[in-house]
């Protein structure tokens, strides 16, 4: 009786005066990435008790009748036409989502091979466009002063409505585009938004430019020291007992604590990563599909990543990109558009001449 | 281009396997009439589907064609552009059906010599990956040294593949030919091909290795090969003995283990159908080309 009466005059303290009495003192801190879902988004599919999956044929037959006016709907969206603008230097763009396939061969006229990873741009849609006035990022202190760049919502993937929820659905209500597997930000620069519903094609990009990609790394769970940080672990034999994968020694005498930092065992990948500067060598205009160059694309085959304009100063583009996407015609193009260097498949093979 | 292996490369797609499931969805045994109706309603459908008669070889002469059966790395879309960039290269030049125990001939344009060809004969001792990747290896005994070659097929440098000695032996694999006695892996350079009447059923070549004295590259014993001779003449107690705790009889009866390294019938059927027509008419040019070669050869106007 005594107990319940301190626990509960406690808690009347603490909402009042708003301390917090939890013990921290003895508080492991692990770092375990979670899905963060910001302030604008909500949860994105039913959990599996709210779903009423013992919906009568009839049932089933109505809804699909419904989703499928809400297709037709969405296909007769009126875009309003965008006319090209001049592009300049540090003028952000809008990214692309894409999905990554897999590895992918391809040879140069010299002979050599490129190791390339195919990916494959699936529908993208505006869903919203924040100007700079509008556009608050919570993050701020550490993204900088964002008070002149714009936002754009871009919906992506194909989602069976009758999964999601009501909340998600409804973010989607003002443009009329269906509702998508997924919604992403891309902070741009003003003169590049686009109106509601337009869709972005692999001929957003250019074949030979530059391309920073972001994903997320394969989820190895809790790893030890060797296949975390590449440490070399301890001897075989000559004795040793349970110190074949440790790590050694934390710290030296000096300091007498450990430095901050140290590599340990733990949760290793399900991070996000971006790798820099991929060239793109190859474009199909059917499939949607870029060709970039590298086979380290963090995520496993079929995970979904986005794709950037470099900002590496020293790979910027010669000529001026599309901006803000391209606007010209596409059926004049190649079905392939390959880069200069690149030896078509259907061509002769290679033969060098003697040098005179 | 020229790629030399490393000693211990130990990595390989074993491709020989994944063919071996044809039959996998042919109907059990018709007991009641009701069963045989039933199996005679779903040829008549795969007839359908299928709409064209693929041979039954179709899935050894063209193995690259067939994805790799591990489920995380397929992609029907990525599967889709390698058979077409295949079928465009192929259209150049002839990459004809062989196995590994056959004995082969590339050339290729060298960038290091230019204005010739560097060619090089031996036997296939293995395939790996699939698709655009495939690679094969080429190994022969030059001036008493022994000499593995790897080759990517679809490379755009491999001017010509010739088959010299169509034939299979008894594994899929013949890496242990490294550590077999040299005789059995040299092959005469200008060796003049040997031709098999068309249609007539490959060949299996029975011979059996004689291998050299430890050390080895990897350890023979414990991989269930059937061309080698005499191994236990050079294994200690242990060795056999741990070969026998590290045996796995019970495998080759594991159905699952069967489903999960091969590619069922359907899917098989699905892309030979989507290839047949352009196979055929690039199999007819080359041969029309290869007539055509046949009739130009002259005689020299040195020769008195």
């Amino acid at each position: 009786m005594f107990l319940s009466k301190t626990i509960k005059t406690v808690l009347g303290t603490s909402i009042i005066n708003d301390v917090r009495y939890t013990q921290v003192c003895f508080h492991r801190f692990k770092f375990i990435p979670k899905l963060r879902v910001p302030e604008w988004h909500f949860r994105v599919e039913r959990r599996a008790k709210d779903r009423d999956d013992n919906l009568t044929e009839r049932n089933k037959r109505f809804i699909n009748e419904m989703s499928k006016k809400d297709h037709e709907k969405a296909s007769l969206l009126k875009v309003p036409t965008v006319e090209p603008k001049e592009w300049k230097k540090g003028m952000i763009r809008c990214g692309i989502v894409a999905k990554k396939l897999g590895y992918y061969p391809l040879w140069t006229k010299d002979g050599t091979r490129i190791c390339t990873t195919v990916l494959q741009i699936i529908e993208n849609h505006v869903i919203k466009y924040a100007p700079p006035g509008e556009f608050n990022p919570t993050m701020r202190k550490r993204l900088g002063n964002y008070n002149k760049k714009g936002c754009l919502y871009i919906g992506s993937g194909e989602a069976d409505p009758n999964r999601l929820t009501a909340n998600y659905m409804g973010l989607f209500k003002e443009s009329g585009v269906m509702p998508t597997q997924r919604i992403t930000r891309f902070i741009i620069h003003p003169d590049a938004a686009l109106p509601i519903g337009t869709s972005i094609n692999a001929l957003h990009y250019r074949v030979g430019d530059y391309v920073d990609v972001l994903g997320k790394t394969v989820d190895q769970g809790w790893q030890g020291v060797i296949k975390r940080w590449g440490f070399k672990g301890g001897p075989a034999t000559h004795g040793t007992t349970k110190n074949h994968r440790r790590g050694g020694s934390l710290a030296s005498g000096i300091k007498s604590r450990i430095w901050k930092g140290k590599k340990m065992p733990g949760n290793m990948g399900n991070r996000w990563r971006t790798l820099r500067g991929l060239k793109i060598w190859r474009i199909n205009r059917k499939e949607n599909c870029i060709w970039v160059s590298g086979r380290a694309i963090a995520g496993a085959p079929g995970s979904l990543v986005y794709i950037y304009d470099t900002v590496l100063p020293l790979r910027q583009p010669k000529e001026p990109l599309h901006f803000p996407t391209f606007l010209g015609d596409e059926s004049k193009l190649p079905e392939d558009i390959y880069e200069e260097t690149i030896h078509k498949f259907g061509d002769l093979t290679i033969t060098f001449e003697p040098e005179k | 281009m020229l790629r030399i292996l490393p000693k211990n490369s130990n990595y390989f797609v074993n491709s020989q396997f994944l063919f071996l499931r044809h039959s996998s969805s042919a109907p059990a045994a018709a007991t009641n009439e009701k069963n045989k109706e039933i199996a005679n309603y779903a040829d008549k459908k795969r007839i359908k589907k299928g709409s064209k008669k693929i041979p039954n070889d179709f899935r050894f002469k063209y193995q690259d064609f067939l994805p790799s059966p591990t489920a995380r790395y397929r992609n029907s879309l990525l599967e889709k552009l390698m058979r077409k960039d295949m079928l465009e290269r192929r259209s150049q030049v002839h990459i004809p059906e062989f196995y590994v125990g056959s004995i082969l001939k590339v050339t290729i344009s060298d960038p290091h010599s230019q204005g010739k060809t560097n060619s090089f004969v031996g036997i296939c001792t293995q395939r790996e990956y699939t698709g655009l990747c495939t690679r094969i290896t080429l190994r022969n005994v030059i001036d008493h040294q022994g000499i593995d070659v790897a080759y990517d097929i679809y490379d755009p440098l491999i001017q010509k593949i010739e088959v010299l000695k169509l034939e299979k032996r008894l594994d899929d694999r013949m890496l242990y030919l490294r550590d077999a006695l040299p005789e059995y892996s040299t092959v005469d350079v200008n060796m003049e091909p040997e031709l098999l009447a068309e249609g007539a059923p490959v060949p299996v070549n029975e011979t059996i290795v004689k291998m050299k004295p430890l050390p080895w590259m990897q350890k023979w014993e414990r991989k269930e090969l059937k061309g080698i001779e005499n191994l236990d003449q050079y294994l200690n107690l242990w060795r056999k003995q741990q070969r026998e705790k590290q045996a796995t009889p019970w495998e080759k009866y594991d159905l699952m283990k069967e489903y999960r390294r091969t590619i069922p019938e359907e899917q098989q059927n699905k892309i030979f159908s989507e290839i047949f027509d352009r196979i055929n008419k690039i199999n007819e040019e080359h041969k029309i080309k290869a007539k055509a070669a046949r009739r130009t050869i002259t005689k020299p106007q040195n020769i008195r």
